[in-house]
C-alpha cells in the first residue's frame, strides 16, 4: 500500500467512521487491508477500494472495520471508564434519590459476558455496605445466542481475568483447572438476555436503566440503524441516566440528543 | 389505514413521548400525506428527541417522495434540519437522483454545495458523473472545491484525473490547486509532480 493509497482510505474511514489513524499507523493499517484483499479476491487496492466504497450494504467495510478495531474482551477493560463508573457515577446515581435506591444497569452487546460481570463486581463493591439502602441488577443482552450461552456458563481462560484487582479475583471467582469461573453471588446479579438492538417490539421491554454500557458495539450498525439504536437508549435510560460508549466511539456523531458529561476520570453521554 | 390516521394525530400530541413514538411507528409508511405530515414535524419541533425520531423514520421511508420533501430543509435557517436533510438524501441513495440533478442546477450556491455534500456521502457511481459535472461547468470555486474532494475519493479513471486537472485550469485559487493535487494522487495512489499539473 503506497502512502497515497493509505491516505485516501484513512480519509475516507475518518469522514465515515470518525476512526482515525496517523501515518504511523501505515503498517498496521496496510496489513489488514492486504487480509481482507486476499480474502475478497481484490486483486489491488484500487479494486478493494472501489469495493469498500461503493458495495453493497457496507459489508466489506464493516469487514475491515472490524479488523481494524478488533479488541480481545477481557475483564476490567477500558478501566478510566469503569473507575467513573464506580466513583462517580454510581454515587451520583445514588445521592440523587432516597432510599431504598436500585440500580439498573444495561450491557449492550454483552458478548461472552466479561462487561457483564465486571460492572456486578464494581456495583457489588460500591454499595455492599449499604445493603438495605442500595440494590443493584445488570441486564446483558447480545444478539448472538452461542456467546450468550458462553457468558452464562461464566467460566474463562487466565488472559480474560488478567486485569481483575487481585481482591476480586479470590472474592469473585472460583479457580476450576485452568478456567476461573464466576461465583454463585455474581452470577445472580446478572441476567443474560437474547436482543437484537434494531427488534423494536423487544426493546421497547428495556426500560428505566440507569446506566447503558455500550461499548465497541456500534461500530458494528450502519449510520441509520446507529441512529436508531441510540434513539432505542434514549427510551430506555431514566431522565439523567448515562450511556458508555467504547473509547474511540463518538455519540455527537450518531445523534445530538445526549449530553456530554466531563467527569475527573471520563467523558461520559447523559440523557 | 385507522391506525395511520391514529399515529398521525399522535405526531399533533402535547406529550413528547407520544410524539416520539408515533414518528417511529410511521417509520416505512410510504404515503405522501404521511411523509409531509413527518417533515412539517421535523420542521416545527422544538424537542431534539422527537427531531431525531423523525430523521430515523424518514430514513427508514426512503424513496423519490422523502428525497423531495427533505430537500425544501437545505434551505431552513436552523443548520440541524440542513443536516438533517443531507443525511437523509444520502440515505435515500440513488432515488434522491432526479431532486439532487435538479439542486445542482440552482441559481443558490448554497444549495449547490448541499447537493455536492449528498454526493459525496452517496455509495452509486452515477454519483461521479454528477460531480464531474459540477466539476466542469459550476462558476462557484467552493461548490468545486468540494466535488474535488469528494471526486479524489470515489474517482477512478483518467477522466476523473482529467477533469480534476480542468478543475486547476480554471480556478487559480491556490486551495483549488492543492485539493486537485491530493485528489489526483489519491486516484493513482502515487505522488504527483507540481508541474504535472496546470
Amino acid at each position: 500500500m503506497t502512502r497515497e493509497e493509505f491516505l485516501r482510505l484513512r480519509d475516507f474511514l475518518y469522514r465515515k467512521t470518525g476512526l482515525y489513524f496517523d501515518e504511523k499507523k501505515l503498517y498496521f493499517v496496510a496489513r489488514r487491508v492486504a487480509e481482507r484483499m486476499e480474502a475478497t479476491g481484490a486483486g489491488d487496492f484500487r479494486r478493494y477500494f472501489a469495493e469498500l466504497r461503493f458495495g453493497p450494504g457496507e459489508k466489506e467495510l464493516q469487514q475491515l472495520i472490524n479488523l481494524l478495531t478488533v479488541n480481545e474482551t477481557y475483564f476490567f477493560r477500558e478501566y478510566a471508564q469503569l473507575k467513573c463508573f464506580a466513583e462517580e457515577v454510581i454515587p451520583l446515581l445514588v445521592g440523587a434519590r432516597s432510599p431504598p435506591v436500585h440500580l439498573r444497569v444495561w450491557s449492550a452487546g454483552c458478548a461472552t459476558g466479561e462487561e457483564a460481570y465486571t460492572l456486578a463486581i464494581i456495583l457489588k463493591e460500591m454499595t455492599e455496605n449499604q445493603p438495605e439502602k442500595v440494590t443493584a441488577e445488570v441486564y446483558a443482552t447480545d444478539i448472538n445466542t452461542a456467546v450468550l450461552e458462553v457468558a452464562r456458563r461464566g467460566c474463562y481462560g487466565a488472559r480474560a481475568v488478567r486485569e481483575v484487582p487481585p481482591q476480586y479475583l479470590s472474592r469473585y471467582f472460583a479457580r476450576e483447572g485452568d478456567c476461573w469461573c464466576v461465583v454463585a453471588s455474581l452470577k445472580e446479579m446478572v441476567k443474560f438476555q437474547h436482543l437484537n438492538l434494531l427488534d423494536r417490539t423487544q426493546i421497547r421491554r428495556m426500560r428505566g436503566f440507569d446506566a447503558i454500557f455500550c461499548r465497541n458495539v456500534l461500530i458494528y450498525f450502519d449510520d441509520a440503524s446507529r441512529r436508531e439504536v441510540a434513539l432505542h437508549f434514549y427510551d430506555a435510560l431514566v431522565p439523567g441516566g448515562f450511556i458508555f460508549l467504547g473509547h474511540a466511539e463518538s455519540m455527537s456523531r450518531i445523534t445530538p440528543i445526549f449530553k456530554l458529561r466531563r467527569f475527573a476520570n471520563a467523558l461520559i453521554y447523559q440523557k | 389505514m385507522t391506525e395511520v390516521r391514529t399515529l398521525l394525530q399522535s405526531l399533533q400530541s402535547p406529550v413528547e413521548e407520544e410524539r416520539r413514538a408515533a414518528a417511529l411507528d410511521l417509520a416505512g409508511v410510504r404515503d405522501p400525506a404521511v411523509v409531509e405530515a413527518l417533515v412539517e414535524l421535523l420542521r416545527r419541533e422544538r424537542s431534539r428527541p422527537v427531531q431525531e425520531a423523525v430523521v430515523a423514520a424518514l430514513m427508514e421511508t426512503g424513496g423519490a417522495p422523502v428525497a423531495e420533501a427533505v430537500a425544501g430543509l437545505l434551505s431552513a435557517p436552523d443548520p440541524y434540519l440542513r443536516n438533517a436533510a443531507v443525511e437523509i438524501l444520502q440515505h435515500v441513495g440513488r432515488e434522491a437522483l432526479g431532486v439532487l440533478d435538479h439542486l445542482l442546477r440552482s441559481p443558490d450556491p448554497d444549495l449547490r454545495l448541499f447537493a455536492v455534500h449528498v454526493l459525496g456521502g452517496v455509495r452509486f457511481r452515477e454519483a461521479i458523473l454528477l460531480l464531474r459535472r459540477v466539476i466542469r461547468e459550476d462558476p462557484e470555486v467552493n461548490v468545486v472545491g468540494a466535488a474535488v474532494e469528494y471526486l479524489g475519493e470515489m474517482g477512478s479513471r483518467e477522466e476523473d484525473v482529467a477533469c480534476l486537472v480542468e478543475a486547476a485550469r480554471r480556478f487559480p485559487e491556490p486551495f483549488v490547486r492543492f485539493a486537485v493535487k491530493q485528489a489526483v494522487e489519491k486516484i493513482r495512489g502515487a505522488r504527483v509532480r507540481g508541474e504535472e499539473l496546470p
